[in-house]
């Protein structure tokens, strides 16, 4: 059972995520669950907690932001690290997702919006 | 019996401290060599500017964005103009560090745009199959400067009242 820390601010979700998640065969079903049910309109998948990153991780991160964004959910990067940045680039080409270096600086862009 | 008179006690102490000097010097170049390869200038509080001069390899590429990567987080710095024009060569292991440069700070959710592309650098890249993605890219650092100016909501405004 996933313990990722959920909050809802305004219309908008903040997803906690750390390296224990990450681990998780069941992160994306449990979170795409959770998050239809308070229908937000977009998340914030905060992922200032995580030191490291592998490549499977990241494939993870990537699949749940594309099954938010299938069921209607707007899902959003943060809180990357320096470290991790330059290890991503060496993993993947290109990084499609769009990301923030905060969370208040993530629901800012997603609240212009 | 050999010719050769040992050096005195004091021509051995001044060829030390020529030595020493000369270490001296050589550790203040590579000082000034250091400071020089790496610099960012803050154009404003979200901009950051980074003139790159000389020959850029993968050591080089690797600082620089280190440094780049560490401002973004702790001054929140929105977007950084790297001006490329007074680097010697951009063959395709230069252009890849550029744009890996341009991922890893789109991750941090800031915006890279590489200025002084010349058209020779960009027939270059053109005929080499480099893919520049997502990166911004321009000739001038006039033009960078303004686009990095309307990322963050300025713009320059001519006022009409030149000193001269």
């Amino acid at each position: 059972m996933l313990t990722t820390n959920i909050e809802r601010i305004g219309s908008n979700t903040v997803i906690d995520l750390d390296e224990k998640d990450l681990l998780s065969n069941d992160l994306i079903r449990s979170l795409s669950h959770e998050l239809s049910k308070i229908s937000t309109r977009s998340a914030v998948i905060n992922l200032e907690q995580i030191s490291a990153l592998s490549s499977r991780e990241w494939g993870e991160v990537v699949a749940l932001v594309n099954a938010l964004r299938l069921i209607g959910i707007r899902a959003v990067l943060c809180g990357i690290n320096p470290s991790v940045a330059m290890t991503l680039i060496e993993l993947v080409d290109s990084p499609r997702v769009e990301s923030y270096l905060n969370v208040d600086g993530a629901l800012d862009a997603l609240e212009a919006e | 019996m050999s010719d050769r008179k040992e050096p005195s006690s004091s021509a051995r102490t001044d060829e030390k401290i020529e030595q020493q000097q000369r270490e001296i010097e050589g550790l203040q170049h590579s000082i000034a060599a250091a400071k020089f390869e790496l610099p960012l200038l803050r154009i404003s509080q979200e901009i950051l500017m980074v003139p790159l001069v000389g020959a850029m390899d993968s050591m080089r590429s690797q600082r620089v964005m280190q440094n780049i990567l560490d401002n973004i987080r702790s001054a929140g710095t929105k977007v950084i103009v790297i001006d490329i024009a007074g680097v010697n060569v951009v063959d395709s292991s230069v252009a890849s560090h550029l744009i890996k440069m341009g991922l890893a700070t789109k991750l941090m959710g800031a915006t890279t745009i590489i200025s002084g592309i010349s058209p020779d650098m960009a027939t270059n890249i053109v005929n080499l199959g480099i893919q520049t993605g997502d990166t911004e890219t321009t000739n001038t650092l006039e033009d960078a400067l303004n686009r990095a100016y309307r990322h963050v909501g300025l713009a320059l405004v001519a006022t009409g009242n030149a000193d001269n």
